[in-house]
């Protein structure tokens, strides 16, 4: 059966008098609880404001929203659950009817749900949090930061301007942003990032394929090499800097047109060759099983021994 | 018809199949438009069932937009590689004509989407010129380089050329064409390729991608926020500037698989950020 809420007509509407501008700013809030089935989907939207979504035990999920523009449209089956401000609906009027939204307002949205709950979280401007949900995370900011934290499976997330943390997922992570920071930790999945002038930094890696690209931001890579894995890492002025473990059995290739090349790790062959304009160093640790490929037009590329503490700053 | 003041995310829903299938009349359409253009939810929507276009457009008979054949027959040649360094694994390479078809499947889906998505909100579709300037930006600054890392001078010759390559380039991007090495096995792609002919293929899809994808971004620009649109721009002048210097290295080393793979690279990242940002919702 669908429980449909559509706030309009439920919420608290409260018309706060602004003197200066004789307008009337509209407030909305809901706090309600539903119950949806294992590893339902949340849906929540908003453009600017605040997404916090946490897992939670039980089958429950408490919703809490406020707006102060907009319509907060609340939609809950058992499987899925849809939470968003709707610009199209009640708008700000003033004394003479005209519009004065100015925008879809601030709006807030905390909602605890239960673990495995797969989440996707959209926002313009407000930063997304997702915390100890256990499930599949697909979360998107324009200019905020996106917080992923504890999950399982599948995560996606991205940002323009927003720096993008991920950390603590059993499962495959894509992580992206343009220009802000994209940080990762402790993911045992597959992991791809890109990003444009934002530093990727991943640590504590325990992966079988890695991929990081960006044009002019540095990759850090700080974890385990399998020896079936594979590891790629491109920039075009970025700094790529590998930190291997002691232990580690790889065959490295390393290619660079105008960069350089610094490696501290000790090697058994070590062949520099000149191939055309580019310089490219291969060779071998260990058992040589492991594949790790870092390129770079003109950034730097540093294979540094240990867990990379050294490049984290 | 449906009032484009009153469209609400229930009305996009109620209205999508007919939407995408294009049989919503043109006032509907509008008013969709309008709505997925302020709404973050609808545009996310629609950004996914973008993605699902896009992924649909991986055509099987695309070929790469370059030949590679040279490339890899020069590193496969036994006299390459001398006898103290083991043979080079087959893998690492092998993904290159792979990402070569991706590209080109990308920026060929990205097309699809694009029209499918924005086609309305653009004018008829005349001829725009090259938006974002490609005005050379300031290098980075040097660096100092690692304990035997590379040489800055070489770094520096690339710059060089760059500040040296006159005015800006208003044509479309153009992507590298690697001479034919297979002789009389030539692959149907490039039997339907003119030698002479100096747009290719990767041509047309990446310039003219990009120009309607910068047109698009154009007529949306109001729509975003000042900040977002500063971050674009500047992330564009990042990724024009490494464009131009993986060209001007090409220039000088036009068998380099590794400059072609750099400058695909970072047309990739561009087609990749234009279309996010044709994508993104508006602020109000």
């Amino acid at each position: 059966m669908i429980v449909k809420v559509v706030l309009s007509s439920l919420a608290l509407v409260a018309c706060v008098a602004a003197p200066a501008q004789a307008q009337r700013d509209y407030r909305e809030s809901l706090d309600t609880t539903v119950t949806l089935d294992r590893q339902a989907t949340v849906d929540l939207s908003l453009m600017s404001g605040r997404i916090d979504v946490v897992g939670g035990s039980g089958s429950q999920a408490r919703v809490r929203a406020t707006s102060t523009r907009g319509d907060i449209r609340f939609e809950a089956t058992g499987g899925r659950l849809r939470l968003t401000v709707d610009p199209g609906g009640r708008r700000c009027r003033d004394d003479y009817g005209a519009d004065c939204s100015h925008g879809a307002g601030d709006a807030r949205f905390e909602v605890t749900v239960p673990a495995g709950t797969r989440v996707l979280a959209n926002s313009i401007s407000g930063p997304i949090s997702v915390r100890g949900t256990k499930g599949e995370v697909d979360a998107n900011s324009v200019s905020a930061g996106v917080i992923v934290t504890d999950a399982v499976r599948k995560v996606k997330a991205a940002s323009v301007s927003g720096n993008v943390s991920v950390s603590q997922v059993a499962g495959d992570v894509r992580a992206t942003s343009v220009s802000g920071r994209v940080e990762m930790a402790d993911v045992t999945g597959d992991i791809e990032s890109e990003s444009v002038s934002g530093r990727i930094t991943i640590t504590g890696a325990r992966s079988k394929y890695v991929r990081g690209g960006t044009v002019s931001g540095r990759i850090s890579y700080a974890g385990t090499f399998d020896p079936s894995g594979t590891y790629q890492f491109k920039s075009h002025s970025g700094s790529l800097w590998l930190s291997l473990p002691a232990n580690v059995g790889a065959h490295v290739m390393l290619e660079t047109f105008s960069g350089g090349i610094d490696s501290d790790f000790p090697v058994t062959l070590q062949p520099t060759s000149t191939r055309g304009s580019t310089r490219n160093i291969e060779f071998k640790i260990g058992d040589g099983r492991s594949r790790i490929v870092a390129e770079t037009f003109s950034g730097q590329i540093k294979l540094q021994r240990g867990d990379g503490r050294d490049s984290r700053e | 018809m449906t009032n484009p003041i009153t469209m609400t995310c229930a009305g996009v829903d109620e209205v999508l199949l007919e939407y995408l299938e294009e049989t919503l009349d043109v006032a509907s359409r509008a008013s969709v438009d309008q709505h997925v253009a302020s709404c973050v939810r609808c545009s996310a929507i629609m950004r996914d069932i973008g993605a699902i276009r896009s992924e649909a457009g991986r055509l099987p008979d695309l070929a790469p937009s370059r030949d590679l054949w040279k490339g890899i027959s020069e590193r496969i040649a036994p006299t390459v590689l001398p006898l103290s360094v083991p043979a080079r694994p087959a893998m690492p390479r092998r993904w290159i004509p792979l990402a070569a078809a991706a590209a080109a499947v990308l920026v060929i889906g990205t097309a699809g989407l694009t029209y499918v998505v924005t086609s309305k909100v653009l004018a008829p579709p005349a001829r725009v010129a090259t938006v974002v300037s490609e005005a050379p930006i300031p290098t980075q600054p040097a660096r100092s380089p690692l304990p035997g890392g590379g040489s800055d001078d070489v770094q520096s010759g690339a710059v060089a050329m760059e500040s040296s390559s006159g005015a800006p380039e208003a044509e479309a991007p153009r992507v590298p064409v690697r001479p034919t090495s297979r002789g009389a096995e030539p692959s149907a792609a490039l039997v339907s390729r003119s030698a002479a002919t100096s747009r290719t293929v990767g041509d047309m899809t990446y310039g003219d991608e990009i120009q309607r994808l910068q047109a698009i971004i154009t007529e949306r620009r109001r729509q975003l926020d000042p900040a977002t649109v500063s971050v674009i721009e500047e992330s564009l002048k990042v990724i024009d500037a490494a464009v131009k210097q993986s060209r001007a290295a090409l220039a000088r080393d036009p068998g380099s698989g590794f400059l072609v793979d750099q400058l695909n690279s970072a047309l990739d990242k561009k087609v990749e950020l234009l279309r996010t940002v044709a994508l993104l919702p508006s602020r109000t």
